[in-house]
């Protein structure tokens, strides 16, 4: 009967038949112990309320608030955003007035130029980069590639030689 | 929580193959059943429940450090030949014909525990969890053919284990006897 049966699905039988007859592994002793000193870890009354709120956002999001709680984080985010606006505002007038006293405008000025200053360092490396001959650059990215290639290959048979293949066992 | 602590505990013991994991995961399982207690007491489904927990708390476990293991294990990954799966299938048979239960239950046990975590794990859940091959796929964020290929490979691999360590078993026993 095996014997037209195919392969995978013979296999799969055997392995199952073999597998349903293990019986249910025993807990430790330990196991219930542990789990009543956690219980009682976590059992004081902060702690429960704490992990209450914590998994209500947690499974209901904003939605699920107390509804006290949207409508103050609603007010304080709407008073956030118009202290935000007034600062701007207030700000953009104190620049304006500063802008136009004749001893600032000189210091800004001192200002523009540090910018332009920094703005050409920044752009050192990629002309530095245009003085290094292409050749190079495409010998060192190429050395790189190939030093990754050998390093992961080495990698890789390590691990499947020492580990992932136990059909190895066979022989 | 006694009548349930065998099948917490084995579920997990099973998908990690470490006992001290394990016992880690029933921990939080039966934590977490204590912060659900007063919807779980009246429910007929607390055993589904449970074990539903379990899987979904050892396989986090193993997962978090899988991902850098899938690559290597993807690349190096044979093919099963028609001989080898017939090799294998008389393998197993063979070792039921020679060994008796309480000696296959220990070889058993070692196999899945010698197995690599990428092939026990879809093993475990597919022939001890009954899960379908596509929720399988889906719950290891694999597809569905790495599946399927894994748990071959798993069962090919069980088949040599078993076989190398039943037939020095049915030596023994031979041996005892004469």
């Amino acid at each position: 009967m095996t014997s037209r049966e195919d392969p995978r699905q013979r296999l799969e039988r055997l392995i199952q038949r073999t597998l349903s007859e293990l019986p249910q592994g025993r807990a430790p002793a330990s196991l219930e112990r542990r789990v009543i000193e956690a219980i009682e870890g976590r059992a004081g009354p902060t702690s429960r309320q704490e992990s209450a709120w914590r998994k209500r956002i947690e499974r209901g999001g904003f939605a699920s608030w107390p509804l006290t709680a949207r409508a103050a984080l609603i007010a304080c985010c709407l008073a956030s955003v118009i202290i935000v606006l007034l600062g701007l505002k207030g700000l953009a007038t104190r620049l304006a007035m500063l802008a136009a006293d004749p001893s600032i405008a000189g210091r800004l000025q001192a200002l523009r130029h540090a910018g332009e200053a920094a703005v050409t360092f920044g752009t050192l490396p990629a002309r530095l980069m245009r003085l290094i001959p292409s050749e190079w650059l495409l010998g060192g990215l190429l050395a790189t590639a190939a030093l990754y290639l050998v390093l992961f290959a080495l990698v890789a048979i390590g691990y499947s030689t020492l580990y992932a293949t136990p059909e190895r066992a066979r022989s | 929580m006694r009548a349930y602590q065998d099948m917490v505990f084995t579920t997990a013991a099973r998908l990690t193959s470490n006992a001290a994991q394990a016992e880690d995961i029933a921990q939080e399982v039966f934590l977490r059943a204590y912060e659900n207690f007063e919807r779980l007491r009246s429910s007929p489904a607390v055993g589904g429940w449970l074990k539903t927990v379990t899987i979904h708390l050892a396989l986090n476990h193993i997962t978090r450090y899988r991902r850098r293991w899938r690559l290597f294990t993807d690349t190096f990954a044979g093919e099963a030949t028609e001989d080898a799966l017939e090799f294998a299938a008389t393998e197993v048979d063979e070792l039921f014909a020679n060994t008796d239960a309480e000696q296959r239950r220990a070889l058993v046990e070692q196999a899945l525990e010698r197995l690599p975590a990428h092939q026990r794990v879809p093993l475990v859940l597919y022939h001890f969890e009954e899960m379908p091959y596509r929720d399988i796929a889906q719950r290891l964020g694999v597809s569905l053919a790495k599946v399927k290929t894994d748990i071959l490979r798993a069962r090919v691999a069980m088949a040599a284990l078993l076989a190398r360590h039943g037939f020095d078993a049915a030596a023994a026993t031979t041996g005892a006897e004469s």
